[in-house]
């Protein structure tokens, strides 16, 4: 019997996995000492292994996210969150409309790639479909209304760029997603409309960070502002007085 | 709050670390890994009262095990949900997460590290289970067969389809190259 077809691939990883039993393992390793090519495919295995903990290991010395800790300290009351698997079956409450795909066809025809931030299990969905059109939710929605442009803390999921008022009157806000794409939000009808998300600027970068990597406005998103008829960034200030009293427009 | 439900908060914070690192093996993304995480780990507190521990007088590092064990398989049920939820949807809307290849396109050279993790990523979803469980987990067969409630049998046989093909993958790129 030679020992290239005594052993097969399954003793081998068993081997490897150290889950043979003692004597076979004993045999193995005797003949692996003669054949070099037995001795290759254990090494080979092992390397396998060695590499795949050098490639998703560095993750165990990472500090633990602030969201984690927070989930670690369990529900904050019996409705704060609901059943992951109840809300994820519900689902979108009804498929979308026309107009909704519109909206979407239109954005994918700007280079955005929306699936990602649309679609995303039922953690902070930063954008849903609400009464015919795109709206921002959750850290997106918090973001738009709270947060004063350029002063997004590291560790945020959302941050904003700068604020304008469209032709129309409506103040809308230029944001940035952490996972890497950028939009413009219009405040209309007590939400903030979501008017473009343009993935098209995408610069990998390290893992977790804004991917984002320059501050300039493509030229897909200087144009939907151009078709917004953007006015002059408002000023810090300005944003401030916003916060203190709402985002809808004046009535002019 | 049972005695068992005490133990298992206690225990958690100890299994997070391993309980990301199997999240990441199985998403495309740190930031889905976490959101895995945070899921399980919100379901597992929901469900605490279903936790099982190990008989009274076991020792902290088979609490520990027990935990893990125990996490594991929520964060794999949370998984193949979260896929069966979007699969549909994700192919009406751009395909299979067009953006991951987008993002991955513009790097020219592909470092080793993201040659295996790319290799991981285009195992069958089972046999990555498998291979995450075993190889970098460190499970025993039947451990990664009780998280999988799979037969041991079945474990071995994905396990061994995943080797392989993990193997056969780098082995094409370091040729490749």
């Amino acid at each position: 019997m030679s020992t290239q077809s005594s052993w097969d691939s399954a003793r081998i990883h068993a081997y490897v996995d150290g889950a043979l039993d003692s004597e076979t393992a004993a045999r193995l390793e005797a003949d692996s000492r003669n054949d070099t090519e037995l001795a290759a495919r254990i090494a080979q295995q092992r390397e396998l292994s060695a590499r795949l903990r050098t490639e998703y290991s560095p993750v165990l010395d990472e500090p633990i996210p602030q969201r984690l800790r927070d989930a670690l300290m369990g529900p904050k009351s019996p409705t704060a969150i609901k059943p992951i698997g109840t809300a994820r079956k519900a689902g979108p409450r009804r498929s979308w409309s026309l107009r909704e795909w519109s909206a979407l066809a239109a954005a994918l025809a700007f280079g955005a790639l929306l699936g990602p931030f649309v679609f995303r299990g039922s953690t902070g969905l930063p954008i849903v479909s609400e009464g015919g059109r795109l709206v921002a939710a959750e850290y997106l929605d918090d973001a738009l209304s709270m947060q004063i442009a350029g002063t997004a803390t590291e560790g945020t999921l959302a941050r904003i760029d700068l604020s304008f008022r469209s032709a129309g009157g409506e103040y809308c806000r230029v944001f940035t997603l952490r996972r890497g794409a950028r939009g413009v939000a219009c405040r209309r009808d007590g939400g903030w409309s979501v008017e473009i998300l343009d993935a098209a600027q995408l610069s990998a970068s390290e893992p977790g960070g804004f991917r984002q990597a320059s501050s300039a406005l493509s030229p897909t998103m200087l144009s939907a502002m151009t078709t917004l008829g953007a006015g002059a960034a408002l000023t810090p200030d300005e944003e401030r007085q916003r916060l203190g009293s709402g985002w809808d427009a004046a009535p002019q | 709050m049972s005695d068992a439900v005490v133990l298992l908060r206690q225990t958690l914070p100890a299994v997070l670390p391993r309980l990301r690192r199997f999240a990441r093996t199985l998403t495309r993304n740190v930031h889905d890994a976490d959101d895995l995480a945070q899921i399980a780990l919100e379901r597992a507190l929901l469900r605490a009262a279903q936790w099982r521990p190990p008989a009274s007088g076991a020792m902290p590092e088979q609490i520990e095990t027990a935990v893990r064990s125990w996490m594991f398989g929520i964060v794999k049920n949370a998984w193949i949900d979260n896929r069966r939820a979007h699969q549909r949807e994700r192919r009406v809307v751009i395909g299979d997460d067009g953006m991951t290849e987008i993002a991955d396109g513009s790097h020219s050279a592909l470092e080793e590290g993201l040659s295996i993790a790319a290799a991981m990523e285009h195992l069958p979803e089972e046999q990555r289970l498998a291979v995450s469980l075993v190889l970098i987990e460190g499970l025993s067969y039947q451990e990664a067969a009780d998280v999988m409630e799979i037969p041991v049998g079945t474990l071995t046989s994905r396990l061994s389809r995943g080797r392989e093909a993990l193997a056969a993958s780098l082995c094409a790129k370091e040729q490749a190259t």
